[in-house]
């Protein structure tokens, strides 16, 4: 059970905090503008790797990269039975060959890849770095260079090229419908895409086959890997895109640390200004607290009423904060911020430079606890000073 | 009749800026329980400093105070912010009240402190008899000087305290309204019976009064 007196010091903050109006406002403003921005940024940092990650994911391999075993001969079936579980946006099978890719006076060396053209299309974005031509059509030998080959070939949209397996026999001819440039050379200089139903029955079966599997949403991303893990032939090795690109997770670790980094920076610049208001606002009332003590308040009562004082207006202010961050990120997000002008070849933008700031728990809860421990800890100095100070000495001050 | 305070051989010393200043030096004095003292004194003779040490918001240098039961001297802070709170009341000079509080609220400190459930009625009550019932919720910057003299003067009654300690609460009042709160005093010593020590330098209120402690160098003047 609280001491009665105990009781009334919420209410005697409530009305100590409404009554210095203006100075509560101005303490509140530094403290509500510093959790917004730590929330902005923090959201910032979250959607700038979204970015990157889906620039990489949604290029070729996805978030869930299968390669099927030697010789499988249901993996088509299998991948299409995938399709249909929770959590996938879109399962792409694939054959890869590797070859050499000739015209009458050039050859270069590629690795072609048998696909579905209207879903490969739809939900890779090879199709949106085109720069000539169109994406291959289903069931017509038709072929899409990258741009190193096809300057290696001196091939053009419309040119016939040919295709030999590296074991010497003839794929076939292809027409060239397009070639696409993706500024990442290893696409660029070596891969190519077909239709797979170009492809002959018997070649396929000797070539491995591949899917590269969409998710719905990033965060299902372990537990739809485990899930299929349990379904998948023996043999089979599936992949996160974490796996296969362990340099994006560095980039992405490396960008929050960086964050981390001018989020603290702006933490103790916020620090600093809800100290200082703090400060002048407390210095102002050491009469006051002079007062309070002459008519018998504790020093440990006047230090519990002043930070009790303080923790109301910083909750108060950091929820506002928080909201205001969200509401902030969240109208970024709407029309999202286009850094392409800003990342000129950088590969993890090549697909879209759009990134959309993302507020996630951590970006709520850092913020919040950050902002809250700033306020607490600035606010509670001066109160000591005022509290430590001999109450005679405190009435001085007018 | 048992004595409410009594000093003995009472110091005070002050260092500012490097230097020793002896603001009360070798005080003894009795003072009777629901007597009206008025502590006489030029500035700086160490009347406040008097009243600082006997309400406690000062420690003596040297001797002993001994209010009612209490010796102030052993005491701890928090000890002396508690026998504040219940024994005695304040009144200033100036500046006296919490400007951010209305005048009902300013009187009604001290009854939350001590827990009073009754003090709305206790607050009203002093009010009427201060006559300043219809500016209970003015805030002290809409009251007059003499006003927020009354106020000041309800808030340090309200709880009935055993010693009202008021330091020159006349000194920034016109002489009428500086004798309207000296009777105010008076009234409630006759009233509520409780100790009362008033100091001023203003020669006639000196001259009213029937208990007179003089002050000169910090010495009593005999």
């Amino acid at each position: 059970m609280l001491p009665k007196s105990f009781r009334i010091w919420p209410f005697m903050a409530g009305r100590f905090i409404l009554r210095h109006r203006r100075k509560t406002i101005a303490t509140a403003s530094f403290i509500i503008l510093g959790t917004a921005i730590l929330v902005f940024l923090h959201a910032l940092t979250i959607g700038i790797n979204d970015t990157m990650v889906l620039n990489t994911t949604r290029l070729h391999y996805g978030d869930l990269f299968l390669e099927f075993p030697e010789h499988s001969e249901h993996s088509e079936s299998i991948a299409a039975a995938i399709w249909s579980e929770r959590d996938i946006a879109a399962v792409l099978f694939r054959r890869k060959l590797s070859g050499l890719l000739m015209t009458p006076s050039a050859a270069a060396p590629v690795v072609l890849f048998g696909v579905h053209p209207k879903t490969e299309s739809a939900y890779t974005a090879i199709a949106r770095r085109i720069i000539a031509g169109t994406y291959p059509e289903d069931n017509r030998s038709q072929i899409l260079l990258g741009k190193t080959v096809a300057e290696k070939l001196k091939a053009t949209v419309g040119g016939v090229v040919t295709m030999v397996e590296s074991s010497g026999a003839l794929l076939g001819e292809y027409t060239v419908s397009g070639i696409y440039q993706t500024e990442i050379q290893h696409f660029d200089t070596m891969i190519v895409y077909a239709p797979l139903s170009t492809i002959a029955p018997s070649i396929c079966a000797r070539n491995p086959a591949e899917a590269a599997i969409l998710l719905t949403s990033s965060a299902s991303l372990q537990a739809v890997k485990a899930h299929l893990e349990k379904r998948l032939p023996r043999g089979a090795s599936l992949q996160t895109w974490k796996q296969l690109m362990p340099d994006l997770i560095q980039l992405i670790e490396m960008n929050e640390v960086a964050m981390g980094i001018l989020m603290l920076f702006i933490f103790i610049l916020v620090g600093f200004g809800i100290s200082n208001s703090f400060v002048l606002t407390i210095v102002e009332r050491f009469r006051e607290f002079g007062i309070l003590k002459a008519l018998g308040v504790t020093p440990r009562e006047l230090v519990g009423l002043v930070f009790l004082e303080s923790f109301m207006v910083c909750l108060c202010a950091t929820l506002v904060g928080l909201a205001a961050g969200w509401l902030l990120s969240q109208l970024v997000a709407y029309g999202g911020i286009d850094f392409s002008g800003l990342t000129s070849h950088n590969r993890y933008f090549i697909v879209s430079g759009l990134v959309r700031p993302r507020v996630t728990l951590a970006s709520i809860y850092w913020p919040g606890i950050l902002s809250l421990a700033a306020s607490i800890v600035s606010s509670y100095f001066p109160t000591r000073i005022a509290a430590g100070k001999v109450t005679s000495e405190t009435l001085r001050f007018a | 009749m048992k004595p409410a305070v009594s000093l003995k051989q009472v110091s005070k010393v002050f260092i500012t800026g490097g230097i020793r200043v002896k603001a009360v030096t070798a005080i003894s004095l009795s003072i009777q329980e629901g007597a009206f003292w008025i502590v006489a004194g030029p500035s700086g003779s160490g009347k406040t400093t008097l009243l600082n040490l006997i309400g406690g918001l000062d420690r003596a240098t040297e001797g002993e105070i001994q209010v009612g039961d209490l010796r102030l001297s052993t005491m701890t802070e928090r000890d002396l912010a508690l026998y504040r709170r219940h024994r005695i009341g304040f009144i200033f000079q100036g500046n006296n009240l919490i400007p951010t509080l209305t005048a009902f609220e300013n009187i009604e400190i001290p009854l939350i402190l001590i827990g009073d459930s009754d003090r709305k009625t206790k607050v009203n009550d002093i009010l009427r008899e201060i006559g300043l019932r219809d500016k209970a919720h003015m805030f002290p910057q809409f009251l007059s000087a003499g006003e927020q003299q009354r106020v000041a003067v309800a808030r340090a009654v309200v709880h009935s305290p055993h010693l009202v300690l008021a330091d020159e609460p006349t000194a920034n009042l016109d002489m009428q309204t500086g004798s309207d709160i000296l009777l105010l005093l008076q009234r409630l010593n006759q009233k509520l019976k409780r100790t009362v020590l008033f100091s001023t330098h203003d020669q006639r209120i000196i001259d009213t009064g029937e208990n007179v402690l003089r002050l000169r160098d910090g010495r009593l003047d005999l």
